[in-house]
Formats: structure tokens, sequence, C-alpha cells
């Protein structure tokens, strides 16, 4: 008997020593599952060929960061980088390289890709939103067929500048707020002014009376105007991740610029532009997206699978847990660590579920497009754009002198902007 | 007892593998380049105008001209322009009118074997430089013969692309009714003396992580 006692004690002791092995396993795991969770998805950088490299070394040294990203970030992010490369070629004057890039862009926004396998692993709850490939929210996808209408605009081809226009018009058509549907007034007065030029007057009537019902206050292009100046202030808006776990997508408003005044001169003349695009604005009033029930799901998903993990672990905590392992032996110990293994499966899942928002965003994007259409000879066809702040302080270092162009019916276009 | 341990292990060692490289390779499968038929639907397709209504507008068009007395039956064939210049975008799909207007003009040049003659008045310029080089002496004047001026037309085509395009707002499904008006002016009466029309409607919706 009194050999027996000791065996006991120390059987009882293994046991002990075995269960706690298995739960520090299983926190040991959950740990590691967790810290796996924070932080963004990291992608994979491609290297350049030697075509990529070359073309990137025959850049100025303002566009090559942009071409670089271009090809070493892959599908994921081709449109995104196209949309910065045409804005910046397009800024630097360089109207092919713009086109091509703005072209590309509006095929992958203009087609419809049905089984597309990134759009695929975005739905899933394993992959956080910002896998899919970059198409841009409806403001990116109006703006970039906004600058494609005005290259075709340079070009005189008016027909295809304004389907351009009408294309960008119908983008900011998906917003999910009514009453912030359409309501793009620069590309309703781009369409009208290409429509007025290509002789098609009622059309231009019909895009002319939608632009005044959005700013009243705006005064219309007459039929002697030939010029059309567009000026663009200030920054990009900005795409935030708020809220836990960085599931809601936010906007703000670029930051570090001072200039939201525009002016061209001319001559003696000058002539304040009027600023007839918020772009933060159309970027903030879009309202929810069919995505953000898609990521709303993940976050529930996420929430449930992670309250089940914690309870079932917490349980193995139990004092009473604990106390029926210690009478009951091994039995009682296993069920301690079956539970808390589902437990530790849940918070798996749970740790692995990414609802994050996507952010990334076209950051050449200005904050506000100024227009001013006016009669003009041929001549001297030179203009600078004046920039100035709210309390009407001119930004001299911002100005900027151009020359319009003149299509063969003598209409005439210039792009300033102060960026 | 040891079995739990040895299941735990590895399922955490399965998570651990699987869900936490953390560092996503973007391993999308390219696609070799591969011809597609112009007259089909091909891998990826819009609202717009594309290769295969090019295609069926054209040949539709085509066999109308050719059907129709004033055009392709007279003795003396006419003389027609066929070109751009006079054919309007005023739709909402983004589109080179010249795939359309040289693909009939193309088209229908072979099929009408001498029918119809085809005035080039978008090559003007090139025929003008040509026949003051004859003139002033600097070439000899080629085989065939010498004209007072280049060839007027009898006929000319003019044209239109217009569109409506509507949109559920809940799904966002879209879609977009095309519309092409063909129609061939009498340049001295000003009189239509054919017409023709080609129309078709699409729908499309973008995926959901897309909206």
């Amino acid at each position: 008997m009194s050999l027996k006692r000791p065996r006991k004690i120390l059987a009882s002791t293994d046991n002990y020593i075995g269960a706690a092995v298995k739960l520090l396993q299983v926190f040991l795991f959950a740990a590691i599952l967790a810290g796996c969770a924070t932080g963004p998805t990291k992608y994979a950088q491609f290297s350049m060929n030697p075509e990529q490299e070359s073309i990137v070394n025959s850049k100025p040294l303002k566009l090559k960061a942009s071409y670089k990203k271009l090809f070493s970030e892959g599908r994921r992010n081709e449109v995104l980088n196209l949309m910065e490369v045409g804005l910046k070629e397009y800024k630097y004057g360089n109207k092919q390289e713009a086109k091509r890039a703005l072209d590309t862009v509006l095929l992958n926004i203009g087609s419809v890709y049905a089984d597309n396998e990134a759009a695929q692993k975005a739905r899933s709850l394993w992959y956080e939103e910002g896998q899919k490939d970059f198409k841009g929210e409806p403001y990116e996808r109006s703006m970039a067929y906004f600058y494609r209408g005005l290259l075709f605009l340079e070009d005189g081809d008016y027909g295809n500048a304004r389907a351009s226009f009408l294309n960008g018009i119908m983008q900011d058509a998906f917003a999910e707020e009514e009453q912030n549907r359409s309501d793009f007034a620069v590309l309703h007065l781009l369409a009208g002014w290409s429509a007025q030029k290509m002789g098609s007057q009622d059309l231009a009537d019909a895009h002319y009376a939608e632009l005044k019902r959005l700013r009243p206050d705006v005064v219309l292009p007459s039929e002697k105007d030939n010029v059309l100046a567009i000026l663009e202030t200030g920054k990009s808006p900005r795409k935030l991740a708020d809220g836990v776990g960085h599931y809601q997508l936010v906007y703000r408003r670029g930051k570090k610029f001072d200039e939201n005044r525009a002016s061209i001169k001319y001559g003696n003349q000058e002539i304040n532009a009027y600023p007839v695009e918020d772009v933060f604005y159309q970027a903030s009033t879009r309202g929810g997206r069919v995505v953000d029930k898609i990521i709303e799901g993940k976050v529930s998903f996420k929430k449930t699978a992670n309250t089940i993990g914690s309870t079932l672990t917490s349980v193995t905590n139990n004092s009473w847990v604990s106390g029926f392992a210690a009478a009951s032996g091994n039995s009682g110990m296993n069920a301690s660590a079956g539970v808390a293994l589902i437990g530790v499966a849940a918070l798996a899942l749970s740790a692995n579920t990414t609802p994050r928002a996507d952010t990334r965003y076209w950051s050449s994007l200005p904050d506000t497009v100024h227009v001013v259409t006016l009669p003009f000879e041929p001549g001297n066809n030179t203009v600078k754009a004046t920039y100035s702040n709210t309390a009407g302080q001119q930004l001299h270092q911002l100005s900027k002198t151009k020359k319009i162009t003149f299509d063969e019916q003598n209409v005439g276009f210039v792009y300033l902007n102060s960026r | 007892m040891y079995k739990v341990s040895k299941v735990a292990l590895l399922v955490g060692l399965v998570s651990i593998i699987t869900a936490c490289s953390g560092f996503q390779v973007d391993n999308v499968a390219g696609r070799a380049t591969a011809y597609v038929p112009t007259n089909t639907t091909g891998p990826v397709t819009g609202l717009g105008i594309e290769s295969q209504d090019i295609d069926a507008m054209t040949a539709k068009m085509m066999r109308s001209m050719l059907a129709n007395p004033i055009l392709a039956g007279k003795a003396n064939p006419p003389r027609v322009i066929i070109d751009n210049s006079n054919f309007r975008n005023e739709s909402s799909s983004i589109v080179n009118i010249k795939l359309i207007t040289n693909k009939l003009r193309v088209s229908l040049g072979n099929a009408a074997n001498g029918r119809m003659v085809f005035v080039g008045r978008h090559a003007a310029a090139m025929v003008a430089k040509e026949r003051e080089l004859k003139r002033s002496g600097m070439v000899d004047g080629g085989t065939i013969r010498k004209t007072q001026a280049q060839a007027g037309a009898d006929y000319k085509l003019f044209g239109e692309i217009i569109s409506q395009d509507s949109m559920q707002m809940g799904s966002q499904l879209r879609t977009r009714l095309n519309q092409i008006t063909f129609e061939m002016l009498d340049t001295e009466l000003g009189t239509i003396v054919w017409s023709g029309m080609y129309e078709f409607k699409k729908a499309s919706q973008d995926s959901g992580i897309n909206r």
C-alpha cells in the first residue's frame, strides 16, 4: 500500500505536465496565427527584363519611378500604374505615350472579365480586397475617361472625345447615393463642348442644361468661344483604411498644397478660371460599394470565428474543466486539449480572414479642375496660368506658361496643372 | 494522450504553412498570343462596337448597296465617295470610324466588280501633288490619260453612330443600344438614293468586386 501511493502521485503529476505541454503547444499556435494576421499583405516584385530596363532608362528622371513600378508590380497594379504613367506623360507633354497608357486603362475599365481569377480571390474570405486587379473607384475611372477625352479634343476628334466624357459620366452613375449620381460637372461641360464643336448643337444644349442644373452659376461657353483651357490645382484625394481591422474605406482630401484658385493671363487680360469640379467631393460622395458588403461579411465572419475561438480556448483555462481533468485522469485531459484545439482552429479561421479595405489610389490626380472658354485669334498663342490660395495670395512659384494648340477647325485647347 | 498533441501540432503547422506566408506571388497565368477571328466575340468584350459588329454591319450594307439599282445597276457606273469625312460619332462608344468606312469601301470595291467607281477623295492631296509633278514636267504624263481635274463624285456616303445607355441601379447591369445609319447622298441634287441601318444591343455586368 505504502509503495502504491507514491506511484499514483507520480502518475498524476505526469498527467498535469502532459496537459500543460499540450496547452502550451495549442496557445503557441494561436499566438503564431494571431501574429500572422497583422499588417497588410506584401506582394512580390518582379525583376525587369532588359527591354523594360531600357524603357525605364530612356525616361526622364521624374517618370523613371512610375515606369519601374509599372514593370515590377505586375498585373495586380497594372491599371493603377498606367493611370499614373498616362497622366504624368500628359503633364510632361508626351501625348502619344499618354494615349497608349490611358487606352490600356480604358480597355481594362470598359471590359468585363466574367471569370477573373483575382476578382474571385478578392471575394474570398482568405484574401484581402487589395488582392484584386486594380480597376479604380468610380471617380478614378471617370478621371481616366476625362484625360483620354482631353487628348481626343486636342486631336480635334470630337466624336470620340464626347464618347469618352460620356463614359466618364456613366462611371459616376454607379454612385449609390442617388443625389450624387452623374454629377461630374466637368464631364457634362466637356461633352457639351465636344458636341458643340462637332456641330451637334442639340446635344450640346442637353449637356449644358445638365451642367447648369449642377452648377447654376457657371457661364456657358458661347458660340464665339474657340479656346478651352483646363487648369488643375492641388493634390489627389487619399484613401485610408479605417475601423477595427482596417475594413472601412474612407476618403481624405489631399494635403500639402495651398492653391485652390486659378486664372489665365494672355496679353493684357486676366481671366479667373471657374472651379467646375472638386475631385475629392467626387471621391467621397460615392456611397457604399458592393465590395463593402463583401468586406462587411468578412468582418462579421472574423468576429464570429474570433468569439468562438476565444470562448473555447478560455473554457480550457476554466477551473471546473481543470478540476474535471484532474479528477478523471487522461480522458479529461484529452477533452480539454480537444476543446482547445477547436478553439485554436476557430482562431486560425479568424486570423486568416482578411477584411482589410483596398487603399490603392491614383496619386497624381488633382484636387480641383478649373475651366475657361474664350474667343481667341490664332497669333500670340501663349497663355500663363497663375494660382492663388484662399486668401487671394498669388503663388508665383506655381505659375506656368504654355502654348495653345489649334486643330484644323481653329479650335484651341490648353491643359495646365499646378503640380 | 499524445495523439491529440500530434494532431494539434499537425493542424498548427499546416495552418502556419498555408496561411502565414505573408508574401503573395502574383502568379496569374499568362496567355499566349492567338489569332481570333474578326467575326466572332473575342475573349474580352465591352458594350461598344467591336470587330464582329463591324464585320456584320459592313457585310449587310454591302449586300444592300449592291442590290440597289441606282448604285449598282447603271450602264455607266456612278462615282461614289466612301470615307469617314461625313461619318459622325454621336454615341458613347469610342470607335475609330475608319474601321467601318475603310472596310465598307474595300469590300464593296471588290464585290462591285466595276459596277461602282470609288473616288479616293481622302487621297486628294496626294493626287494633286502627282498631277503637279506631271504638269511641271518633273515626271512624264504616265500611261493612261490626262484629265482636266480630279474626279467629281455622284454620290457620297454619310452616316451617324448613336447610342442609348441604360443601367439597373441595384445590380449595375448595363445595356447599350448602338444604332449606325448609312446614307448615300446624290451630291448634285441632294436626294438620298440609298440608306441602311444596323442596330445591336449589348448588356454586361462587372464583377461585384469592381462595383
